[in-house]
């Protein structure tokens, strides 16, 4: 079903799961591969929310994720932490309505990441701009525990701009912001905006995108 | 249900139940905690979820549209945004539902174990979904708050202002400032402060008896310290306090200070509203202008009952009941003027007068039904009649009728052999003006006068009618043309622009479909019953309806009614007078739901009436 793109990928979690410093990034990248269909497997859907737009520069400020199995997305399994920034915030407070002294509530990048990574065992994961959070999560794996996470990716931004190029649309400005490609498969708007909301718009989003592949299994 | 507290809370999801009833009702927790069990789903339009094959959950749309089907691919309902369902109870009532989505469809299914707990947990909830929506209705229809003269708050029936005088003031100046104010109590105050009462009583037994000076002090006389009432206090609480304190005037205080008293006349005349001692005082009336200054005490009188807890229903009866004293005070006043009628009659009343269905604002409806054997002259002395009784009608606030159905129109002040030759002429040609005129017609009551006269036509219009397919769906026709206001998805269809943008009138569009409906089935049936609800009543007892049918349309038309009253009620609260246009934006959801599911009601059976009769059309 994935084709040779994840044998790739098998090949480079098989060199770095022996080389990774934490057992629950061990244990993410020894996992096996999901190999079944979109049915069968399980999804979990993340949003980062960060101080700025380089991995490098910028960091992590919130983290929310949550599960789709069987076609359904299980809202017992969303989770939202805070981390506890080592830099002050900068101009990305004013968007995200995030002070200082709020994310000094937050825990410590080093322990809110181990719960994701027990999370994502086995799934694949799906973001809403996967390049930009996964820059973000492989440069905190790496530095904190030597091994980047090497994991099967989905993005249904990128499936959108495929899908608009495939249908000879020029896409227009901000066409593929979240909330734009959610009201073209008729999705409600919805107020809240933290990385937890997010991650539900886009997995409200992810199931849209493939009712088709879902019917046999949504309602089993 | 026990939350974690490292679980997150689903803004966006809980914000989105809150809207939905019943969960907004739910503690806020509770609505975290439900959040979080919730399992999303989107199905493509065209999807069908059965309870077969799918598992138990209720299902609520979160967007999109879903269009519940029996069995038998009859349509049960339409759901939209906010709207929930549970496949597998809905099939308990009738087999084989299915579920289709009629748009792209995200659904918030909420799993059996989370469901049954909140709903063993909180009532409201529970019976929010403890069937379908026939049900519902039906508790809409039945609830019935506790309610009577007792329970109303005593605020509506204190004399504030008190006569207070000094506890200086002599025997003699009391009794005189107690006859003046035409009051049998007084209050004794030095400035704000409340020393004691002094009543009728005291100054006999404590004053003359005694053979007490006429110049001395009402603070010699005066019961001291007496008990009060605080304000918000209801009649029930004063009437317990007289009873157990053998007393019949009670200081009434608000915030420790004194504002009114209550008297044991004030709560007998707090009666004065009660209908039946209305209906006594309209018959005793001499004049038309007295009448008339009843008449126009009637919106109050709507609002005390409505909030009472009187139904909907029950006050139709009541304000029929009014209309009906004051036609008859008033053709007794005429008689006294033109003499005695030359030869019997029966004065008719039509519509919801005819119906006993009358609401404040109402027109009048009426006629005039004459024995064969009156002649030319005798004629015109019911003219006179017509004349008298329609104009004092309308300055008693029951407007003259726009189509003229009234006595003072020729062809509705006949001799009985005319009437029954209308009748037939009606029956025979069909046309659709005609039908829509004649409609009103066949609501007919004796309101004075010969009640035979009125069997007798009427069993004429029966035998006509019941055997006279074309003329049923003629009228059928007529009565399929108002339909209610909902669109699909069942969003209230509201008028566009105009005096009455974003409202709709909900007496055309919901009470009259329903009333022509049973009335429809009654004239094709031979059923004699004019008032809706035992119209309805006889019909399910014919058989011509199912006891479910039957219920149902009787909840129906009395939520509709129930709705329509209480909007009345608040535009009289607000100052404006009485009319029948609804904003729906103004309903508490949960009346809005009601009223969508009693309009759902009367739609089917619109449907099913339509095709009953689509042979005739």
């Amino acid at each position: 079903m994935y084709g040779p793109r994840y044998l790739w990928l098998a090949l480079q979690r098989w060199w770095w799961r022996d080389r990774a410093r934490h057992p629950a990034l061990c244990r993410a990248l020894a996992a096996p591969l999901p190999a079944n269909g979109l049915a069968d497997t399980r999804y979990v859907v993340v949003d980062l929310e960060t101080t700025g737009l380089s991995p490098e520069q910028d960091e992590i400020a919130s983290i929310g994720w949550v599960a789709i199995e069987h076609g359904a997305i299980l809202l017992a399994t969303a989770r939202h932490y805070k981390v506890r920034l080592e830099k002050d915030v900068g101009q990305s407070a004013i968007y995200h309505q995030l002070t200082d002294s709020e994310l000094q509530q937050g825990e410590p990048l080093a322990t809110v990441l181990p719960r994701l990574l027990e999370a994502i065992a086995g799934s694949v994961l799906v973001f809403h701009n996967a390049q930009l959070d996964m820059g973000f999560l492989n440069r905190a794996c790496k530095s904190l525990w030597g091994a980047p996470l090497l994991m099967p990716v989905e993005d249904t931004m990128q499936l959108e701009s495929r899908r608009l190029l495939n249908s000879h649309q020029a896409i227009p400005t901000g066409a593929l912001r979240l909330f734009q490609c959610r009201r073209r498969y008729g999705l409600p708007d919805v107020a809240a905006h933290d990385a937890l909301g997010d991650a539900i718009a886009t997995a409200e989003l992810w199931l849209a995108i493939n009712a088709g592949e879902w019917s046999q299994c949504a309602e089993q | 249900m026990n939350a974690d507290p490292n679980l997150p809370e689903i803004q966006s999801v809980a914000a989105f139940l809150r809207e939905c009833l019943p969960f907004g009702d739910l503690p806020e927790a509770t609505q975290q905690d439900t959040a979080r069990r919730i399992q999303i789903t989107y199905l493509r339009k065209g999807e069908q979820i059965r309870a077969s094959s799918a598992p138990y959950a209720l299902r609520i749309v979160r967007s999109g549209a879903v269009e519940l089907r029996s069995g038998d691919q009859q349509l049960l309902d339409r759901l939209g945004e906010g709207e929930s369902f549970n496949i597998h109870g809905l099939d308990v009532g009738s087999e084989g539902v299915v579920a289709e989505t009629i748009e792209d469809t995200l659904l918030y299914q909420l799993p059996r174990a989370s469901y049954e707990a909140l709903r063993a947990q909180f009532r409201d909830f529970d019976r929010h979904f403890h069937s379908q929506r026939n049900r519902r209705l039906r508790r809409a229809a039945r609830y019935r708050p506790d309610s009577n003269l007792l329970a109303q708050p005593l605020a509506n029936h204190v004399t504030r202002n008190p006569l207070s005088l000094p506890p200086h003031t002599s025997l003699q100046e009391a009794a005189r400032a107690m006859t003046e104010w035409r009051v049998s109590s007084l209050l004794v105050k030095d400035g704000e402060h409340l020393l004691g009462i002094v009543t009728d009583r005291d100054l006999r037994s404590r004053a003359l008896a005694q053979g007490l000076p006429l110049q001395n002090a009402i603070r010699d006389i005066m019961s001291p310290q007496p008990k009060r009432i605080e304000l918000d206090a209801s009649v029930f609480d004063a009437v317990l306090m007289m009873t157990r304190e053998g007393i019949h005037h009670l200081p009434v205080q608000e915030q420790g200070k004194v504002v009114g008293i209550i008297t044991s006349s004030d709560l007998m005349l707090a009666r004065q509203n009660d209908p039946v001692y209305l209906v006594q005082h309209l018959s005793r009336q001499q004049d038309l202008q007295s009448l008339a200054a009843i008449t126009a005490s009637l919106p109050a009188l709507m609002v005390q009952a409505i909030q009472g807890g009187m139904r909907a229903h029950q006050l139709s009866r009541v304000l029929t009941a009014i209309s009906d004293a004051v036609t008859c005070r008033l053709i007794e006043l005429a008689i006294e003027r033109l003499g005695p009628a030359p030869v019997p009659f029966c004065w008719l009343g039509f519509g919801s007068q005819g119906r006993g269905e009358q609401l404040i604002g109402a027109d009048q409806d009426n006629g005039l039904l004459i024995d064969n054997r009156a002649s030319a002259a005798d004629l015109d002395w019911f003219r006179q009649l017509a004349t008298f009784v329609c104009d004092g009608l309308n300055a008693c606030g029951y407007p003259y009728c726009n189509g003229k159905v009234m006595a003072t129109t020729e062809r509705w002040r006949q001799p009985l052999s005319e009437w029954r030759r209308t009748v037939d002429d009606w029956a025979f040609s069909p046309t659709p003006e005609a039908v829509m005129r004649v409609s009103i017609f066949f609501d007919l009551r004796s309101v004075y006068g010969d009640a035979r006269l009125c069997d007798q036509l009427q069993r004429h219009m029966l035998a006509r009618t019941r055997r006279d397919s074309i003329f049923q769906a003629a009228l059928a026709a007529n009565v399929l043309e108002q339909t209610p206001p909902l669109g699909i998805f069942r969003r209230f269809l509201v008028e566009r622009n105009g005096e009455h943008r974003d409202e709709f009138d909900i007496k055309k569009r919901g009470v009259m479909p329903l009333v022509d409906l049973a009335r429809v089935h009654a004239l094709a049936h031979g059923i004699p019953a004019v008032n809706t609800r035992e119209r309805l009543q006889q019909l399910v007892d014919a058989r011509v309806l199912t006891i479910g049918d039957g219920r149902n349309l009787q909840d129906a038309y009395d939520t509709i009614q129930q709705i329509r009253v209480e909007n009345q009620c608040r535009q009289v609260s607000a100052g404006h007078s009485a009319n029948n246009y609804l904003n729906p934006d103004e309903l508490p959801d949960l009346e809005r739901k009601h009223l969508k599911d009693a309009f759902t009601v009367v739609h089917d059976a619109q449907e099913a009436l339509r095709s009953h009769f689509r042979q005739g059309f």
